[in-house]
């Protein structure tokens, strides 16, 4: 065994060797570079694979404006009270000095696909042999009439963590006894699909501890939403009466806004909130349509490598892209993120390339100890990333099991926030 | 030297026990495991996978394939993995050490 386990050893250094020989101009020069825009579960786990495998030999730069990483993921948690905020934030240090990446605090605000140079709100330039855009969501504030940025302070949209949530904690904290909560709820495709259903639970567990006369009303335009039966189940066995969920076909559809009021008109009838979420369409982060990529609203990509469709010199990674059968998800992204590292490194530096493979898992909390899941695996298609095999946790599934998935989403959180920063 | 490759290769195949993994196959395939399971071997939640036999992490990732261990996500993820992935997966972690 442990010969043969050297032999082996031997056999794989003569193969990276030989490889060697056909390897791009590039790697036999100076180191090449890769620029990564944005520092979420997509490009954090982007630069630290590329920075981490490549063993500095790929110069690897992060573009990310915020200096704490507050994560949209578990922050429907922390509204609920199961997590502390400080506790969904995450610091770039490890990925600066354990891997030697250069992180720089700026907003990339242009890409010139032909000099290959990313230009910075500071107005500095940089080069790139390879460019990765994971700049996640923007919103579309015109989707909802009346909705805008300077009404996401009255009605928090709450969709990228940071002070948003923290604002719309707040806001459903002081509701009057016996308060109206209104989530407008976004069309698709939106990050993170079961998310805004575990904010109204999260919401329904908040106000069951402190205000338990209140009542929460969910308007959507879609007919149907993810893990629906699961959600709508545990409403009722934790939340009796509390959350009245109105699809576009018996409300009409959300005709306004008015955060003065805080009024929300349909065709039903204008209902008026003590505290809502607003939650608008969404598109690919602004820089990908600066940068040429986008066809629409995303970014489209090869489905084996996540490359752009419209520059092989660009990969494009998480929510921004149009991944098919992978939801918008933090998960996503760090899967996404990993087969491309692989084939980026194996370009700049001659390394083995192996066939991408991706998984999702989403983990929603219902109430406490109540938690479900939805996952699969996806591989490349001729067109698109297709499924492969999927799972969805049950209806009626005993309180023991609804615990081991809420433990399980921890140990996720854990794993995916440590796989992305330490 | 395609052809030395070639010799060797029989020559290593001849004499390999079938489970001998391909550490570098199983490194890139352990980075989708990761996302939940972690490297420093900290199981809260999710168990440890670092560190253990390579026999024996193939036979637990082969029960899941057969579906006689019982967890949706793992019999989903050892169904997608063929024998010569698990045997790639089990020596790659079987390189690991759990950290404190």
């Amino acid at each position: 065994m442990t010969l043969n386990r050297r032999r082996f050893t031997a056999l794989a250094g003569a193969a990276t060797a030989a490889g060697m020989i056909g390897l791009p101009s590039i790697a036999r020069g100076a180191r090449p570079k890769v620029v990564v825009i944005g520092g979420g579960a997509g490009g954090a786990t982007m630069a630290r694979y590329l920075a981490k495998d490549s063993d500095g030999g790929i110069d690897v730069t992060l573009i990310e404006a915020s200096k704490r990483y507050y994560t949209c993921f578990f922050s429907n948690l922390y509204l609920g009270e199961f997590r502390d905020y400080a506790t969904i934030g995450h610091g770039y240090d490890t990925l600066a000095t354990t891997y030697g990446i250069n992180v720089v605090h700026d907003w990339a605000v242009g890409v010139d696909a032909s000099a290959k140079t990313v230009t910075l709100a500071s107005g500095a330039t940089l080069g790139y042999d390879h460019l990765v855009l994971s700049p996640g969501i923007d919103m579309k504030y015109d989707s909802v009439p009346g909705y805008s940025v300077e009404a996401q302070t009255r009605m928090p949209h709450a969709w990228k963590s940071g002070t948003q949530i923290q604002i719309l904690k707040a806001q459903v904290e002081a509701m009057p006894e016996g308060g109206t909560f209104i989530m407008v709820a976004p069309p698709n495709p939106y990050r993170c699909p079961p998310g805004p259903y575990e904010r109204i639970s999260m919401v329904a567990s908040l106000l069951s501890a402190k205000n338990p006369t209140g009542k929460i009303l969910v308007l959507d335009p879609k007919e149907k939403f993810s893990k629906q039966g699961l959600f709508m189940e545990g409403w009722e066995t934790h939340y009796p009466g509390m959350v009245e969920w109105i699809p576009a076909s018996m409300s009409g559809g959300v005709l306004k806004v008015d955060p003065e009021t805080m009024e929300i008109e349909t065709d039903l009838e204008t209902f008026k909130a003590d505290a809502a979420t607003v939650i608008p369409a969404q598109k690919a982060g602004r820089i990908a349509e600066l940068a040429g990529v986008t066809d629409g609203d995303w970014a489209p990509i090869d489905p084996a490598s996540m490359r752009s469709k419209a520059d092989e010199n660009i990969t494009v990674l998480g929510d921004a892209s149009v991944a098919s059968a992978m939801p918008k998800s933090g998960f996503s992204a760090n899967s996404q993120a990993k087969a491309a590292a692989n084939i980026v490194r194996s370009e700049l530096t001659g390394s083995r390339a192996f066939p991408a493979r991706y998984q999702n898992t989403c983990w929603s909390l219902i109430a406490k100890n109540d938690g479900v899941k939805v996952g699969a695996t996806y591989e490349a298609g001729a067109e698109k990333i297709e499924a492969v095999d999927k799972f969805i946790s049950q209806t009626g599934e005993s309180e023991d099991v609804r615990e081991a998935t809420y433990q399980e989403s921890e140990g996720w959180y854990a794993g995916i926030t440590a796989d992305m920063f330490s | 030297m395609i052809r030395l490759c070639m010799i060797w290769t029989a020559l290593l195949l001849a004499g390999m026990p079938a489970r001998a993994g391909d550490v570098a196959y199983g490194k890139y395939l352990s980075s989708q495991c990761v996302t939940c399971h972690q490297t420093t071997g900290a199981d809260q939640g999710i168990p440890a996978i670092v560190g253990w036999d390579e026999e024996a992490f193939a036979a637990v990732m082969l029960s899941y394939k057969s579906k006689e261990r019982a967890h949706p996500v793992m019999q989903m993820i050892a169904g997608g993995l063929d024998s010569e992935q698990i045997a790639a997966l089990a020596a790659f972690f079987a390189t690991l050490r759990p950290q404190d």
